[in-house]
């Protein structure tokens, strides 16, 4: 008899389930998902079937994009020409966005103004003041030079004197809002400190409860479910989008024996309805 | 005068009986609770499971590692150990009487809980495996393919996930 004929096994397939696992538990991901799931139906069952075959995961991050990029686009080094033309023009707008610039005063935040009708107000003023320039740029095309340097001296006060009445509302409105503000604190305290009493009655009242619980006979279950675990967890790559499976966790804790009990499932088993619970 | 090593008696299902030192008899996992009671008994245990050839296989393995470390407890350590590569000795003397004998010591460590051989031999088999085509691991280990083509395109669109 040869060495050969005292083999009983003559393929991988007479192989037990456990030690499979255990070879393709040292071949990658990728060869085990795409290449060895593809050879038969019993190796693609095995793999599907055994969760200790996908604990490990690694991810790769692309070199080319580094995860600042992704965390902070705009002040990142290797963003796009778009992003980046996208952000320059935000600092633009931010730094024209000054009170007595004229393009500014349309895009203002509504928040700066009390009222509504106060925005219509400064864009009708503003419209106004638009179109006189218009006329003024007209007539200084046909004035003499003297005539320019007068008008320019005119726009310039008109500009200080709409500045200083923008500042004076704002200083106004500040106020108000400070008034407002110290009224809302006192409120929002008293509010605080009534739910801050009740707080301490309900907690002494527990405590009270929890006594009698323990030193009675009664049997006290307490249970909580879990917020379900995605599985694979993992923040990058593709897998982030992919549908995952939900793993769920139910602990309770029976008062009689003080002993925990542990339910862990998948959703394959079962959902986390009350009956299926 | 030479010291006297407690043995203990192996018995394949080919009536062949094998006498292993006790030192080596502890990598067998499935053994170490009756090692006491076997070492007391003059009557061999009969292992139905395994021929002689791998038997005496793994006996031959178990003396070259005799002296090795037993591994680690705790899982993180278990897993470096496990990653860690096949010595030459061992990738010789798994490979050199061919698959089937392969399969057969795979199978016979699993069946006796020889953890260290279990783990080398399957390392062997997925060195095997790694970098393969499903369609040349079918012709490696002779796997009749057994999906139908709607299945394979069922489960080649399962996995799209991990291909990009």
């Amino acid at each position: 008899m040869t060495e050969k004929d005292n083999c009983h096994l003559l393929s991988i397939l007479n192989l037990p389930d456990v030690p499979l696992i255990r070879i393709f538990f040292f071949l990658d991901l990728e060869d085990f998902v795409l290449v060895v799931n593809r050879v038969c139906k019993r190796f693609y069952h095995l793999i599907k079937s055994t969760p200790v075959l996908w604990r490990v995961f690694e991810f790769y991050w692309p070199q080319t994009i580094k995860e600042e990029d992704i965390l902070n686009p705009t002040t990142s080094s290797t963003c796009s020409n778009e992003l980046q033309s996208d952000s320059t023009d935000n600092i633009i707008y931010t730094a024209i966005a000054l009170p007595n610039e004229n393009e500014t005063i349309v895009s203002r935040n509504a928040e700066d103004f009390d009222t509504i009708e106060q925005i219509d107000e400064v864009s009708s003023h503003q419209g106004e003041e638009e179109q006189n320039e218009d006329t003024i740029e007209e007539q200084n095309v046909e004035t003499s030079c003297d005539t320019n340097a007068n008008d320019e001296t005119m726009r310039s006060r008109k500009r200080k004197r709409q500045s200083e009445l923008w500042k004076q509302n704002l200083r106004k409105r500040r106020r108000q809002s400070g008034v407002q503000s110290n009224k809302l604190i006192n409120q929002f305290s008293e509010d605080l400190k009534m739910k801050y009493e009740l707080h301490i009655v309900g907690k002494s009242n527990s405590k009270v409860e929890r006594d009698n619980d323990r030193s009675s006979k009664k049997a006290v279950l307490c249970f909580d479910m879990e917020n379900g675990i995605t599985c694979p967890r993992a923040n990058i790559s593709n897998v982030f989008y992919k549908r995952k499976l939900n793993v769920f966790n139910l602990t309770g804790h029976l008062s009689l024996n003080k002993c925990a009990y542990n339910a862990v499932w998948s959703e394959h088993i079962a959902d986390r309805g009350a009956n299926e619970i | 005068m030479n010291k006297i090593v407690p043995q203990i008696k192996l018995e394949t299902y080919e009536k062949e009986v094998f006498e292993i030192d006790l030192d080596i008899a502890k990598k067998f996992g499935k053994l170490v609770p009756v090692l006491q009671e076997l070492l007391n008994d003059d009557k061999p245990l009969t292992i139905k499971t395994i021929n002689s050839g791998t038997l005496k296989k793994i006996i031959t393995w178990c003396t070259y590692h005799k002296d090795d470390p037993l591994p680690p407890e705790d899982d993180d350590n278990k897993m470096k150990h496990s990653t860690e590569e096949v010595s030459s000795w061992d990738d010789k003397f798994l490979q050199e009487d061919g698959q089937a004998a392969l399969f057969d010591l795979i199978s016979a460590a699993h069946t006796l809980d020889i953890d260290g051989l279990l783990d080398v031999a399957c390392k062997v088999v997925a060195t095997m495996i790694k970098g393969k085509a499903p369609e040349e691991i079918r012709k490696v280990f002779n796997i009749k393919n057994d999906f139908t083509q709607q299945e394979e395109d069922q489960v080649r669109k399962e996995n799209d996930w991990c291909e990009d």
